[in-house]
């Protein structure tokens, strides 16, 4: 129990009405069997102090309740016994100690920092280390298909094995990609002109949008500008016209235009509805639909660019629309 | 030509040597910063394929190094690590290109071509196969001596077959050449394959032959038909 203003009134107002009580109760012996009980006031300040005692003890044992229940809470996480649900162990271990939790607190928070930066290395070791194999690999797959013995239906195979090898790669290079963001790798921040990047981007996928007769419409008057680095702004850009291109159908379109009122972007495309949650899309490996070429990580490099760049990211479709919104 | 390749990893190394076996060209290896270093001052080369991160010494110590004796040797950096500030580093350095694991040797070739024709003072711009001769100075294609007007893309397509003719080349390495690593739907080999029909009609037009074969689900071959 927490000694804040609040319980020193509840306690005082229950010592109180105790003392009334008791009085109250003693005059109505009196009253009742018409004798006088001697020595009122000693009783009194006994049962008082009786009371205090009762409050203190209650107090300790509540206290050590609460010790015992965050200790077991502790060394569960200490454990790194992250099974059950996070919610369930906070609602199971209802402790109130302030000083302590803020020892054991900062403790834990500093093991989970370093767990975390320990697992970001992991991934981007690992994946560095499989570029190597994965080259050695396409190498000699690039040497197979020069023998002039193969069949045909080696071919097929060969190049089975090459797609799924291709794949491979773009996951390790997203992977990559997205430990380096969250390591602060790119830091050097600029005035960026977001004009230019949209104009190269989508000159970049032209053969794209030539062929599916995607009708472009890029409608910024001015140009927009952000404070932030140049190679994430680049790669923001292009994910997200390439998801606008790919996720698009034949004769669709493609709107860039200013938020209105506020320093931002919109980008509009036509597409099939998708079938997965919008909270759930910017989720790793999530794919929409069946875009078996999607490695699914494109949404999450998006939504990591810009919570580091400190970008407001929204996306909303209805109706055979789906709209990107950045905000700076 | 003249190449040597240092690189740590031995299967890498066995890899583009028996693939550049078939192009004539003269190759030499080197497994580490000290072999790189006894072979750079040794010989002199049209083109050094280093791979930066090597077990006894820095790379880019060695480029640097190549650099010092002979500024025309074309430098490639080869390396694991993909970001876009690395490249712009090597560049920095004095390299001439910067590839990244995992390349095709398709893409390692026109690479070498390139950084060599560029580093050459008085080099040979020509490209040639048969009656079709690309000018890469100026960026000219001439089929019969008659001038071949082609789109950007036709033209670093063609070019991409011509420098790998008679070998058979994955739409995937065409892809990455033409649209880099950006562009990775399947429908970009739709595009190849478009891009592949005008040029084809292009050169036929002029007189010229048909080089460009279809290999069953991988990809394509510049080079003359064979007698069926």
């Amino acid at each position: 129990m927490k000694l804040n203003r609040y319980n020193i009134v509840l306690i005082i107002v229950l010592l109180l009405v105790s003392q009334v009580l008791f009085w109250g109760l003693l005059f109505l012996i009196d009253f009742t069997s018409g004798t006088r009980l001697p020595n009122k006031g000693y009783l009194a300040i006994t049962c008082l102090f009786l009371e205090l005692f009762v409050l203190l003890v209650y107090e300790k044992l509540n206290t050590a309740r609460i010790k015992l229940s965050f200790g077991r809470f502790i060394r569960q996480i200490k454990q790194g016994n992250y099974e059950s649900e996070e919610e369930e162990i906070i609602q199971k271990y209802d402790f109130v100690n302030i000083t302590d939790i803020q020892v054991e607190l900062s403790e834990l928070v500093g093991q989970i920092q370093s767990d975390y930066k320990e697992q970001k290395r992991y991934i981007e070791n690992v994946s560095h280390e499989l570029m190597t194999p994965i080259s050695i690999i396409r190498g000699k797959l690039e040497l197979l298909i020069q023998s002039e013995n193969i069949e045909k239906a080696d071919f097929k195979l060969i190049s089975q094995i090459m797609l799924k090898l291709d794949r491979l790669t773009r996951v390790n290079q997203a992977l990559v990609l997205l430990s380096k963001i969250d390591y602060n790798h790119y830091q050097d921040k600029s005035l960026i002109s977001f004009n230019d990047i949209l104009d190269e981007t989508l000159n970049l996928f032209e053969d794209q949008i030539r062929i599916d007769e995607l009708h472009i419409r890029k409608d910024l008057q001015k140009d927009i500008s952000f404070h932030m680095n140049e190679n994430l702004a680049y790669i923001l850009i292009k994910n997200i016209i390439k998801n606008a291109v790919m996720h698009n159908v034949e004769n669709g379109f493609i709107r860039i235009r200013k938020i209105e009122n506020t320093s931002g972007i919109e980008i509009i495309n036509s597409g099939p509805n998708i079938d997965v949650p919008t909270d759930q899309l910017f989720e790793r490996f999530q794919v929409a639909g069946g875009y078996e070429d999607s490695i699914g990580l494109g949404l999450s490099i998006i939504s990591r660019i810009c919570e580091v760049s400190g970008i407001q990211l929204s996306y909303s479709h209805n109706n055979g629309e789906h709209i990107v919104r950045i905000q700076f | 030509m003249k190449i040597l390749i240092v690189e740590d990893d031995l299967e890498i190394l066995r890899t583009v040597l028996k693939y550049f076996d078939a192009f004539g060209y003269v190759l030499e290896r080197a497994k580490n910063y000290k072999d790189g270093l006894i072979k750079i001052n040794e010989h002199t080369y049209d083109c050094v394929i280093l791979d930066l991160n090597l077990p006894d010494g820095d790379g880019i110590d060695l480029l640097a190094k190549i650099k010092e004796k002979n500024k025309s040797t074309g430098v490639i950096i080869l390396s694991a690590n993909s970001s876009l500030e690395t490249k712009v580093a090597g560049l920095e350095i004095g390299a001439d290109d910067y590839l990244t694991k995992p390349f095709h040797l398709s893409e390692l070739n026109a690479r070498i071509k390139s950084v060599v024709r560029r580093n050459m003072y008085e080099g040979d711009n020509r490209v040639a196969f048969n009656e079709i001769i690309i000018d890469t100075a100026a960026q000219e294609v001439t089929v019969n001596d008659k001038t071949l007007r082609l789109t950007k893309k036709e033209y670093e397509l063609l070019l991409y077959l011509l420098i790998n003719k008679n070998r058979v080349l994955t739409k995937q390495s065409i892809s990455e050449h033409i649209w880099g690593d950006f562009i990775d739907r399947s429908d970009s080999y739709d595009f190849i394959y478009s891009h592949l029909k005008n040029l084809r009609k292009k050169i036929l037009e002029k007189g010229g032959n048909d080089y460009i074969q279809t290999i069953y689900g991988i990809g394509y071959k510049f080079s003359e038909r064979e007698i069926e």
